[in-house]
């Protein structure tokens, strides 16, 4: 079993019911960026890649460590919390959907933000498994 | 139950917790989570220190060592994986193990648990992640 199962095609929203999605007033703005341009990540809001390719780059080095494309999340590692946070450039001409979440809305219901905090997981996870997965191949 | 206090758990969650979690010992040398295998329970290391080792063309290689208070099998538990490396004793080691059916069913019947829950993963893997680029 799962804890969730998933509803729908967006990885932001994948564990939320149409009802819950209409529950969380969610506001959105398509976001159209140049090639090699910084992409400033605002905490409560998270991305998904609609065109393009967006490079996450390490904070301390610069070096790329990721390459992310169509329909994958990113800046979800602000979503709730401040300390951590990434560095990303666009590589191509890159389109995104920017979901700015309000909190005064999530707090009303723990499972919606359960859910939240469940996609955010998978995504994440993703993210250190392909990390992984490149560290254990370049022996490093 | 103590180790799980990073994620904020009130009293009463704890509980509930400990009453679907049970406790193993392992002596030194003994595997407790052995690479391949599909199994996504979720471990704290209660007392002792662990090892993990990776395989790269069948070569082992220890990856880090893991002390008391240590949550093993996040990753694992957040998206369906084989274990991706052994994880071997290195003196005698107590482990609590969270059944993943069991911790699933409890965190899908109380919202207020899940959420401090999967806030906590997040946090011990957004570390992970930064700690890795």
């Amino acid at each position: 079993m799962n804890v969730y199962i998933r509803q729908n095609n967006n990885d932001l929203l994948k564990y939320l019911s149409e009802k819950e999605v209409k529950e969380l007033e969610l506001k959105s703005q398509k976001v159209e960026q140049s090639p090699d341009e910084e992409i400033k990540i605002v905490t409560g809001n998270v991305n998904i890649i609609e065109r393009g390719i967006v490079n996450i780059l390490s904070p301390k080095t610069g070096r790329i460590v990721m390459t992310l494309s169509e329909g994958e999340v990113f800046g979800e590692e602000k979503l709730f919390q401040n300390e951590w946070s990434l560095f990303y450039k666009t590589e191509t001409q890159t389109v995104f959907i920017k979901y700015e979440l309000d909190f005064a809305v999530i707090s009303k219901s723990n499972k919606i933000k359960a859910k939240l905090h469940a996609a955010i997981n998978d995504s994440l996870a993703e993210k250190l498994m392909r990390l992984t997965q490149d560290s254990v191949r370049t022996n490093k | 139950m103590q180790h799980l206090n990073k994620f904020h758990f009130a009293d009463d969650e704890l509980k509930k917790l400990e009453a679907i979690a049970h406790n193993k010992i392992y002596e030194p040398e003994e595997l407790i989570i052995t690479e391949g295998e599909r199994d996504r329970s979720l471990l704290i290391i209660k007392s002792g220190k662990v090892k993990v080792v990776a395989y790269h063309d069948n070569n082992p290689k220890v990856v880090a060592i893991l002390a008391t208070g240590t949550l093993i099998g996040e990753l694992n538990f957040t998206i369906p994986l084989h274990r991706t490396a052994d994880v071997v004793a290195t003196e005698n080691t107590e482990v609590l193990i969270f059944n993943y059916d069991k911790l699933c069913e409890l965190l899908d019947a109380d919202d207020e648990l899940a959420v401090k829950f999967f806030e906590g993963i997040n946090l011990l893997l957004i570390e992970r992640l930064y700690k890795m680029i």
